[in-house]
């Protein structure tokens, strides 16, 4: 387990890109491409079944991190899971705009390396570095319930409705919308004591 | 339901595939990213192709650049550094202006003679340690000296500010700037400290084992993180030199562009010759984080 650090020490240590992009500096430009270019594209190529879809999104989802550079605060969010906040949010707006068929066969998480076009993805990059807050994402799941899990990852991993859970799980519909708010509601407060320096020291 | 907050739109979250309320985006986003993770799978490169059109795209939609006016950061390096050797090493330092003292200067050693020439400058015009020094009790005595130097001033804010914080440097990362021996790296405050008053807005930095720079080559630059600011651009505290032995002490003036309501941490980094306005932190030595 690597030290936890505060907020503001993960800006001062660590290398973060968009504070550059927000300043006009196009020198970061490359780099933002390379570090997050994979992660957007895994993001795009897991929901949107046309190639091509994906591709006009990940442009989108650039263009957002670009324009909305100036918006990213390290008090808030890691850098990462703010480029995977605007990616999400781009690629699911894709997504109802198109109505293309979800593939819901990504819940069968190896599929990601066989996506449409070997041809364009044979060039397999690195293993997704996760952040601190993945980290506790991931600690978090683990917490929870197998059916709850599995009910956060129907509706964040698979994007499936409500209905279309309650109706694959078997679950009443509230119960449904209650795992899933209650799943996130107490990873969202988890993350926001993150970058208390009272909650900083206690972890030490 | 109870235990937790109603998500504000109800229709936008029932309608909503794999989001909820915005509020909780980020956890969703840092879900996602754990889910993946898990799946043990290497990332696919993005295609070539679309790597090279984004790249050529981003220029339409970055923010322009802000420019650096050389004017103001060149007359900054003047007019707000502030270099106060110990008396001792200043004595040193003004008598051995042919090389760098110790040989542990990291820059050139080219730069070195202008360096020591600008130093002796600045000790003279902020400290007058560089003055010929009159016999003690004789009649030219500096009884008429009438500047504090630096390190008496930061002495006095400590004396007559209960409010200033007194923080010390940590070493951020391994980097050639931080010369200090083991000893002072061991020692609680042997990187020296930031003292820093909310009320007059003033404060001192001493530095005890940061390396000579070469100004034409590079400068030390301070960043203030203010709690009621966005971290994401810390305050710029300007640019500052150290061009007396790097075994010495110095003393550097705290002044700030900007008022800093609540500083949390304040950061040195290694930029260019006059600053920057956003650092990349390349080059991150030393950083004090107030409790």
């Amino acid at each position: 387990m690597q030290p936890r650090r505060s907020r503001i020490q993960r800006f001062v240590l660590e290398d973060l890109l968009l504070p550059r992009i927000a300043a006009g500096d196009q020198s970061a430009v490359p780099e933002c491409i390379s570090r997050y270019g994979g992660l957007i594209w895994s993001l795009a190529r897991r929901r949107l079944a046309s190639r091509q879809d994906a591709e006009d999104a990940v442009q989108e989802v650039f263009v957002d991190l670009w324009r909305s550079a100036d918006r990213f605060d390290p008090l808030v969010a890691e850098e990462i899971t703010f480029v995977a906040m605007i990616a999400r949010r781009r690629v699911i707006d894709t997504l109802r705009r198109r109505t293309l068929v979800r593939q819901t066969s990504a819940a069968d998480a190896s599929s990601i390396a066989n996506l449409a076009d070997p041809a364009g993805d044979a060039s397999v990059g690195r293993r997704l570095e996760l952040g601190e807050e993945a980290r506790l994402a991931d600690e978090h799941l683990d917490q929870l319930k197998p059916e709850e899990q599995r009910v956060l990852r129907l509706s964040i991993y698979d994007d499936l409705s409500h209905g279309a859970i309650a109706e694959q799980t078997g679950l009443p519909l509230g119960t449904v919308k209650s795992h899933i708010r209650r799943g996130l509601d107490s990873l969202r407060r988890k993350l926001a004591g993150r970058g208390r320096p009272q909650a900083e020291r206690s972890t030490r | 339901m109870s235990g937790f907050d109603e998500p504000r739109d109800d229709a936008a979250w029932d309608a909503s595939p794999g989001t909820a309320t915005r509020d909780w985006e980020p956890a969703a986003a840092a879900v996602e990213l754990a889910l993946l993770r898990r799946t043990g799978s290497p990332l696919p490169s993005l295609p070539a192709e679309l790597s090279e059109r984004i790249r050529r795209d981003a220029a339409a939609n970055l923010p322009r650049p802000i420019a650096i006016d050389r004017s103001v950061t060149d007359r900054s390096v003047t007019e707000r550094t502030v270099i106060e050797p110990r008396a001792s090493e200043t004595r040193r330092d003004l008598s051995s202006q042919s090389g760098p003292a110790g040989g542990r200067s990291w820059w050139a050693a080219a730069g070195w003679g202008a360096a020591a020439c600008l130093t002796g400058v600045l000790c003279w015009q902020w400290s007058g340690a560089g003055r010929i020094e009159p016999p003690p009790g004789g009649p030219l005595a500096p009884t008429t000296e009438t500047r504090p130097s630096i390190a008496e001033l930061r002495t006095r804010l400590l004396a007559d500010d209960p409010e200033a914080v007194k923080v010390a440097w940590k070493k951020a990362a391994d980097d050639p700037a931080i010369v200090a021996d083991k000893a002072d790296l061991e020692a609680a405050d042997g990187l020296g400290d930031v003292v820093w008053s909310p009320e007059r807005q003033q404060g001192f930095m001493r530095f005890r084992g940061l390396a000579a720079n070469d100004p034409s080559v590079a400068q030390y630059q301070l960043w203030i993180f203010d709690a009621e600011r966005n971290a994401a651009h810390p305050v710029d505290g300007g640019v500052f030199d150290v061009l007396a032995a790097a075994d010495g002490e110095v003393v550097v003036r705290i002044d700030p562009r900007l008022p800093i309501r609540r500083a949390t941490a304040f950061a040195i980094t290694v930029e260019r010759p006059g600053g920057v306005v956003v650092s990349g932190r390349e080059r991150l030595p030393l950083i004090a984080a107030v409790p």
